[in-house]
């Protein structure tokens, strides 16, 4: 518990104007891309605490990225601004024409968090794809991903393209996001073994106030889905119609949501609702009204027995069922549910 | 003195960034700076507070490094027309650090209004682009600098349109609260001053300051409102031309302070200085029927136009020479300084100035008293002994028993003892001293003309206060008087307030349904 | 049958049916988009048709020659600039007959913030030779671009405009046009809005189709329901209470969300099965936070 209450640091850094603001503020303060033009400047850093996933609070260092305020960050705010990281997320700007001078700022941060939070993981954003046209993109990003990499010593990095007009974004968010969620795998072995049960194509947990990906599983058919960035797509869908819901029923973005949405078509059956507190889970089945109906039953069943366990404790509110729990019978309730499933075709 | 003054802005890829600095060299290294000047202090340290972040623009900001202390206003004007929508700006002085820099807030604020201004109508400083110690935006800082610095002002015109006005102005303790029943007194000529230009309340009020009317009396006269009369006032305070006086009034007390010692009594210029003051000689006209702005004159202490032979001190100069030893040949009518200061140090707790002057009536026949009391107040080292009220709650006792303190404790007194051996028949008393006309010192009645005259206020139960044979017990019930008999309201707020006299006051007060206790401090 | 009926029933907001019009007819009513130059035709079109978003439009090249633009959806629709001076409806090269030989209606688009006199003058001209020959065909005048003007000022153009339309048209000889005024705009549903009034009137079972859905509604205790056009968003018919913008751009942005997420998942592939029997029509609703619903049945393709 201690280590999931503890607040974790993520430093947001880049060059000035290189979005790092923006991004935040789309992801976490619900504004939607055409809004952040009018974003002023960051000031020195701003810190700012996100609620995420309920007991995962991050505390955001967005660090406003002028020569000046670099030039601290690595002289006399060193010690402050660099012990603690838990990640680091450094933000290049695609089209910044001075890329050698913006590789040897990185490098000498990449050196401060190296003398202080050796263990911190690095993201780097290839920010503003949105700018170079669509035949050079990938070209492009990877080029300027092997730079990156080639002055990052002590570590292993992660990059991503993204640009905030495009689903890009989410996927960069959600990766980040998934690396700083503890027990994350007791979730996916989780969903793994419900996905089975219910014979689903493809579950999907996204977070409540941002969308973003938490993780998912996909069946052998699911995953043979030719648009590899249906999740990044769908946080961007939701979160449009998110706003669409609050202006026009005279809410904030940060208080309109779903409860849930349900779509059957031909090809394919959606059920999308809250799972967690935290949480939203989107369930992809096959088409056929009964089983759709019966998968549907058991999520909220299963969302039943996860919140029961969640306040009882166990597994820090996150049921591990026995992955062999083919039987349908597992040592806590949230395999309950799950055995339902076998039964409930017969109640229709 | 101002050591620097710099304009710094936000750069949007630089950050924050010193444009402008007087002298060269003083805030960042400068190429052009003579090589043995170093920058006061690390701008990299306090660039926070100089460029600080959007919220606290808009605020006057100071910080302390290094022994100096800057202080800015920065202003951050939001448009789209500005990369990143925002321009981000601050002009700011350096001081020492224990300077008293609060003269200069004003002008560090009125130099962020007007450059946001100049900025909002034409781009002024968004548009300048000149390098760092020229153009127009530094000839402003370096001439703001050169005047301020040497004449105290400065008058730099910046276009057409606009010019930068500035004045260091002393900045002075907020003057305490005005009370109704106080007397302001002008210690300079205001005649001197005043033109067609002063405030308009101001002009209505200034003839009836005299060092005899009360707030309360000045409002009425000039037909003005209360709490503007008090504002008035106050700003007369604060500029140092208006002293407050207690009302005077012959059954009042006053003893000297501990500085009697230093001030008057050793002090021979003091001494002259006061027996010009009180000469009656002096006095254009009896006093209590004038106008009132015949008088302004009187009232300044050092201003004597009526210099006339036989009387001390003789304004020849072998007689100011030989100092106030010297007696006048016109014997007892002339009061030299000894003689002055053994009137003062007459004055004592429990002694009313009536019977002080029954006791001194010889010494005293030249000498204007309110002028001679009000001198020494003055000075300080005369001091007014107020008596307050204060029920103690206990049944009204049958019998009196006084316990009359006299001396530095306060004396304290049932109310019953007190008044009738020290203050009985004090109105009636006034008439017959000598020469209370021309001195112009009965303010008990004049005071008590003034409040007959008046219609009363909203106080509930007033009325206008009626002459003081008439019985008026009826009008101030109980509970009205009850609030003024706690210990810190003086009979001149009573009075003042009630719309009685003294007299009146008191014997209202012996009617009162228990005990009262009268305290003289 | 469904989960969500076993949930307290709420107040349904709204349920909608994908449509498009009786292809059996096939004659698909046929809409002329009209203007001057820059005046906002191809913007409205790729809006409305194309699901452009509205700041991108800024970016359109203008149209040299008449468009034509084959939409599949249930009219015809073409976009049509007026280069120079030609007094193109007299030109022989462009077949009259063809394009408002069938029912259909001519949309004018005027720039408010233009200077509009002249703009209004050929229309005139177009209203009086369109009228001479084919009566037959609806004349709808788009005042656009009105985003940019105070609500005040919106008005008075508005006013202005139909005077002058009126009146010259009166001098002409031609008393009570049918000429039909909307304001509109790219940025918010005005434009909707407005092709759905103009398509409404090129329905003849209109009528029919409202009373049909006034009886749904009414027996289903429903707010509002509006009969779509999935492709253009544009509403065909809706029941006989007042429309309402925000309840409106709700559902239209809903069935973008079903359509965006129908694309990520409709793949084919042999392996893909389904588990049973299902119906054919897509069917979907969403309940908000306030517990409103949303519901989307498909009616047909």
């Amino acid at each position: 518990m201690d280590v999931r209450k503890k607040k974790k640091k993520v430093l947001l850094m880049g060059k000035s104007g290189s979005g790092k603001s923006s991004m935040r503020s789309i992801i976490f303060s619900n504004y939607v891309a055409k809004d952040v033009r009018r974003l002023g400047a960051t000031i020195d850093v701003e810190h700012s605490h996100v609620k995420f996933m309920g007991n995962l609070t991050l505390n955001l260092w967005d660090c406003g990225g002028q020569d000046a305020f670099m030039e601290t960050y690595l002289a006399s705010q060193r010690a402050n601004i660099f012990s603690d990281v838990a990640v680091l997320i450094y933000v290049f700007d695609i089209e910044s024409r001075e890329v050698e001078r913006d590789l040897d700022t990185y490098n000498s941060i990449i050196e401060a968090l190296h003398e202080f939070s050796p263990g911190a993981y690095v993201f780097c954003l290839i920010h503003k794809l949105d700018l170079i046209q669509n035949e050079h993109r990938l070209r492009i990003y990877e080029e300027r991903s092997l730079l990156i990499r080639s002055r990052s010593e002590h570590f292993k990095i992660d990059t991503f393209g993204s640009s905030i007009w495009d689903q890009s974004l989410y996927k960069a968010w959600a990766g980040i996001v998934h690396k700083l969620i503890p027990n994350l795998y007791v979730i996916e072995r989780f969903l793994q073994a419900f996905a089975k049960k219910i014979d689903a194509e493809e579950i999907i947990l996204f977070e409540r106030s941002t969308f973003l990906t938490v993780t998912s599983v996909s069946s052998d058919v699911g995953s043979m889905n030719p648009i590899y960035d249906r999740h990044e797509r769908l946080s961007n869908i939701m979160k449009a119609f998110k706003h669409c819901a609050a202006r026009n029923t005279h809410t904030t973005p940060a208080s309109a949501g779903f409860l849930v949405m349900q779509t059957k078509t031909p090809q394919f059956n959606v059920f999308l609702g809250r799972f967690t507190d935290n949480t939203y889970i989107f369930v992809v089945v096959p088409p056929g009204e009964v089983a759709y109906n019966c998968a549907v039953l058991n999520t909220l069943l299963a969302r039943e027995g996860f919140s029961k366990d969640a306040i009882v404790g166990h597994y820090e509110g996150f049921p591990l069922p026995t992955v062999d729990s083919s039987t349908g019978k597992g040592p806590n309730g949230s395999t309950h549910p799950l055995s339902q499933s076998d039964t409930s075709p017969d109640e229709e | 003195m101002i050591k620097a003054i710099f304009y710094s802005k936000f750069d949007t890829q630089e950050g924050p960034k010193v444009v402008h600095q007087v002298p060269d060299g003083a805030i960042v290294p400068s190429a052009t700076a003579s090589p043995q000047t170093s920058p006061f202090f690390t701008f990299s340290d306090i660039s926070f507070f100089v460029i600080p972040r959007q919220e606290l623009c808009g605020n006057l900001l100071q910080v302390c490094t290094g022994g100096y202390r800057i202080l800015g206003y920065p202003i951050c004007r939001k448009s789209p027309c500005y990369d990143r929508n925002e321009f981000i700006f601050n002009f700011c002085l350096v001081l020492n650090e224990n300077e008293n820099f609060a003269i200069y807030k004003s002008v560090v604020q009125k130099l962020a209004d007007l450059m946001h201004g100049l900025e909002e109508q034409s781009g002024f400083l968004s548009r300048d682009n000149s390098k760092s110690g020229e153009g127009k935006v530094y000839s402003l800082c370096e001439t703001l600098m050169e005047d301020l610095n040497n004449y105290c002002e400065c008058m730099i015109p910046i276009d057409d349109l606009n010019t930068l006005n500035i004045k260091l102005f002393p900045i002075y303790p907020a003057p305490p609260p005005v009370r109704a029943w106080q007397v302001p007194l002008f210690t300079i000529r205001y005649e001197t001053f005043i033109d067609e230009n002063w405030d308009l309340t101001m002009q209505k009020i200034v003839p009836y300051i005299n060092g005899i009317n009360s707030v309360r009396i000045i409002s009425t006269l000039a037909d003005v409102d209360f709490s503007l009369t008090c504002r008035a006032i106050k700003h007369l305070i604060y500029y140092g031309c208006v002293f407050l006086l207690d009302i005077f009034s012959f059954s009042a007390i006053y003893a000297p302070t501990a500085q009697f010692s230093s001030t008057i009594a050793c002090d021979e210029g003091m001494q002259r200085e006061c027996a010009r003051y009180v000469n009656t000689r002096f006095a254009p006209t009896p006093m209590n029927m004038a106008p009132p702005s015949s008088r302004g004159e009187s009232s300044n202490p050092g201003g004597y136009r009526y210099d006339r032979d036989g009387i001390w001190p003789l304004m020849d100069d072998d007689i100011s020479e030989s100092g106030g030893k010297v007696s006048s040949t016109n014997g007892q009518n002339i009061v030299d300084g000894v003689g002055i200061v053994e009137l003062y140090a007459g004055l004592k707790q429990g002694q009313s100035v009536k019977q002080w002057y029954a006791l001194h009536s010889q010494q005293l026949t030249n000498i204007d008293i309110r002028r001679f009391i009000t001198f020494g107040i003055i000075k300080g080292f005369l001091y007014r002994v107020h008596k307050y009220a204060y029920a103690t709650g206990l049944p009204a006792p049958s019998t009196s028993t006084p316990h009359n303190l006299t001396g530095a404790t306060p004396s304290i007194s049932s109310i019953r003892g007190s008044l009738a051996s020290s203050h009985a028949s004090a109105g009636d008393a006034l008439a017959a001293l000598p020469s209370s006309d021309h001195l112009g010192g009965d303010d008990h009645n004049d005071d008590h003309n003034m409040i007959s005259f008046r219609n009363g206020d909203s106080r509930p139960g007033s009325r206008m206060a009626t002459p003081p044979d008439d019985e008026d017990e009826d009008f101030i019930d109980d509970r009205t008087l009850s609030k003024y008999l706690d210990g810190v309201h003086c009979f001149d707020q009573v009075c003042t307030e009630l719309e009685i006299s003294e007299r009146e006051l008191t014997a209202r007060l012996k009617q009162y349904h228990c005990e009262v206790q009268i305290i003289h401090r | 049958m469904e989960v969500t009926d076993q949930r307290p029933q709420r107040p349904t907001q709204g349920r909608r049916r994908l449509s498009s019009t009786d292809r059996s007819r096939g004659a698909k009513p046929r809409l002329l988009l009209m203007g001057l130059r820059r005046s906002g035709k191809s913007s409205i079109s790729n809006v409305v048709f194309h699901k452009m978003p509205p700041s991108e439009t800024l970016f359109l090249e203008s149209t040299t020659r008449i468009q034509k633009d084959f939409i599949h959806s249930f009219m015809d629709f073409q976009v049509w600039d007026f280069p120079g001076q030609l007094e193109y409806l007299e030109t022989p090269t462009i077949d009259l007959e063809t394009i408002f030989g069938r029912h259909g209606a001519l949309v004018w688009v005027i720039d408010a913030q233009d200077d509009y006199l002249d703009s209004v003058a050929r229309l005139n001209r177009t209203i009086l030779t369109v009228q001479q020959y084919y009566p037959n065909i609806n004349i709808e005048v788009f005042i656009h671009k009105v985003d940019g003007l105070s609500e005040e000022y919106r008005h008075d153009t508005f006013q202005d405009i139909v005077q002058r339309i009126t009146d010259e048209l009166n001098d002409a000889g031609y008393e009570n046009a049918p000429v039909y005024y909307y304001l509109t705009s790219i940025y918010d549903y005005s434009v909707f809005e407005a092709f759905s009034k103009v398509i409404q009137k090129l329905i003849p079972e209109l009528s029919t189709l409202e009373n049909l859905i006034t009886i749904l509604t009414n027996n289903c205790g429903f707010e509002k329901t509006y009969l779509f056009d999935v492709l253009s968003k544009i509403y065909i018919a809706s029941d006989t209470r007042p429309v309402d913008m925000p309840c409106y751009e709700m559902c239209s942005d809903y069935i973008d969300v079903i359509v965006d997420i129908s694309e990520l998942y409709s793949w084919d592939h042999p392996d893909r099965k389904p588990k049973g029997e299902q119906l054919r029509e897509a069917e979907s609703h969403v309940v908000l936070h306030d517990q409103t619903m949303i519901h989307l049945m498909e009616m047909n393709k």
